[in-house]
């Protein structure tokens, strides 16, 4: 059973959908098998990845047994990359789905659908109610997503307290892997400065050495459904996202106790 | 000139990564010295209580107190056991607190043994595997693990909804504890509830670490659940405090 990764942000429009999709896509390249879970009922990255019509469902299906897990998955052609769709989210859906997350129902769906990956990486929704905590809890680890802006910053506390808070409630011990900047402008002084009182201000290691720049081809991207690795002449938006899952693996080795030479270590 | 940017909330957002770096990673908590069972206090007269509050009820309204359960016999001299009936190896000799300690060590461990297929992963697994040892071993109809939120952390064949029954516990234990601050008794962890003519529903109240959990059991009125509860929740703790 794989790690369980949450990207997660207190606040909306952060970037954490792209991220998903690109990192997710980057560490596949690496020879790992991912599996993408939409827990977020805008549909984001079922909207992003154009699954959502070849999909027989999503989690929401899955979570009201309509669907098993193995029929939950959607995978890419080589079957490193796997795609959970929110599934249907109607109001009574979203209700629902915010009850399975409160008790048991969400963790046991989310481990069920890890089995036979090396890493499964949930898109969290915004804020910190019930359905963004319950898929903190059910995981291993989170990756923080904030941008160089006032208000983004400004949610940092809530999003670290809805952290603390879930911690607690954790199926394995909950982690936070690092917060990553994204949508980054390192052109702009204001942007520079809130970055660097971001490294002043907390704990050595916190930050992601790897800062995922604005660029449009990203979006360019999303409109044809692909990571940005996939758009043609795109390989300077697509590189962080490689070096994000290089520097996100070895901290996940780093938390997990490192693979030593255990038999899964080194590239054959 | 660009206006420096300086929020509290970066500072605010240092001190809290600093604290959760510090403390240890969630399930390492410190364990509770989890009280061993204790022989039943007799019931002493309540303290007078003061004029501000309310008068208690009249005796009569109180069920009489149950007559204490009879002592527990001393532990039989010589090594001690497991639950299966082995001798425990290195326990010859001992002397029978000892022994009986090994043996309730050996209890808590066969509360937590793996399944069959494995060492799980999770810690819900493991809670759940605790809790169907526990009714396995008890005769119990099904239990529920829950925070003092109300929320299920783990669950065995609850006849009704796990979610219903844990968010159920936020009020009995607070039942529990205001009944024993008002009898005097404040270690009163445990509240028993007939839900209908044959079975009862019993809380037992704890903490790993300070914080407290619930833990439900439901069975038929008739079964003792006392020893294998708190053989459980040795098991419990071990595990809500493990990593």
């Amino acid at each position: 059973m794989g790690r369980i990764l949450a990207v997660a942000s207190q606040k909306g429009g952060v970037g954490k959908t792209t991220s998903v999709f690109n990192l997710s896509f980057a560490l596949s390249r690496q020879g790992v098998r991912v599996l993408m879970v939409d827990g977020d009922p805008q549909g984001g990255l079922s909207l992003a990845t154009n699954v959502r019509h070849r999909a027989k469902g999503g989690l929401v299906d899955l979570l009201r047994q309509k669907l098993t897990a193995e029929d939950a998955v959607t995978l890419t052609r080589d079957g490193t990359l796997g795609m959970v769709a929110m599934g249907a989210a109607e109001p009574d859906d979203v209700a629902f789905l915010e009850q399975a997350a409160h008790g048991l129902a969400l963790r046991r769906a989310i481990r069920e659908l890890a089995a036979g990956f090396d890493y499964v990486i949930i898109d969290v929704p915004g804020g910190v109610g019930a359905l963004p905590r319950g898929l903190l809890a059910a995981s291993d680890a989170v990756v923080g997503t904030l941008c160089l802006r006032a208000l983004a910053v400004r949610s940092l506390p809530a999003f670290l307290k809805a952290f603390q808070g879930a911690s607690a409630h954790s199926d394995r011990s909950l982690r936070l892997s690092g917060l990553l900047v994204t949508m980054a402008d390192l052109g702009k002084p204001a942007e520079v400065d809130l970055l660097n009182q971001l490294k002043a201000s907390l704990p050595e290691g916190t930050l992601f050495d790897t800062v995922i720049p604005f660029d449009e081809r990203l979006e360019q991207a999303t409109l044809k459904s692909i990571p940005v690795a996939m758009l043609s002449g795109a390989n300077g938006a697509a590189r962080p996202f490689l070096e994000l899952a290089m520097e996100l693996r070895n901290r996940e080795e780093n938390l997990s106790g490192g693979s030593g030479d255990a038999d899964e270590a080194g590239i054959f | 000139m660009p206006t420096k940017l300086a929020f509290s909330e970066i500072e605010e957002s240092g001190r809290l990564l600093r604290e959760l770096l510090a403390a240890p990673v969630q399930g390492a908590r410190p364990v509770e010295t989890v009280r061993p069972p204790a022989p039943p206090a007799p019931m002493v007269p309540p303290p007078p209580a003061p004029r501000a509050v309310a008068p208690m009820a009249p005796k009569s309204a109180i069920a009489a107190p149950r007559p204490p359960p009879p002592p527990l016999a001393p532990p039989a001299p010589g090594p001690a056991r497991t639950p299966a009936g082995q001798p425990l190896p290195g326990s010859a000799g001992l002397s029978a607190v000892a022994a009986a300690v090994l043996r309730h060590e050996a209890r808590v461990a066969a509360a937590t043994l793996p399944a069959a297929t494995g060492k799980p992963q999770f810690r819900s697994e493991r809670l759940e595997q605790a809790l169907a040892s526990l009714c396995r071993r008890g005769g119990f109809t099904g239990a529920v693990l829950a925070d003092e939120s109300g929320l299920p952390l783990a669950e065995h064949k609850s006849p009704v909804g796990a979610e219903l029954v844990a968010a159920f516990t936020t009020v009995l234990s607070v039942a529990a504890e205001k009944s024993g601050r008002l009898l005097g008794q404040h270690q009163a962890n445990y509240m028993t509830l007939d839900i209908n003519f044959t079975d009862k529903a019993v809380l037992r109240r704890f903490e790993v670490g300070g914080a407290p959990y619930c833990l439900v059991v439901i069975c038929q009125q008739a079964l003792e659940v006392r020893g294998e509860v708190e053989v459980t929740i040795d098991a419990l703790a071990r595990i809500l405090a493990s990593s």
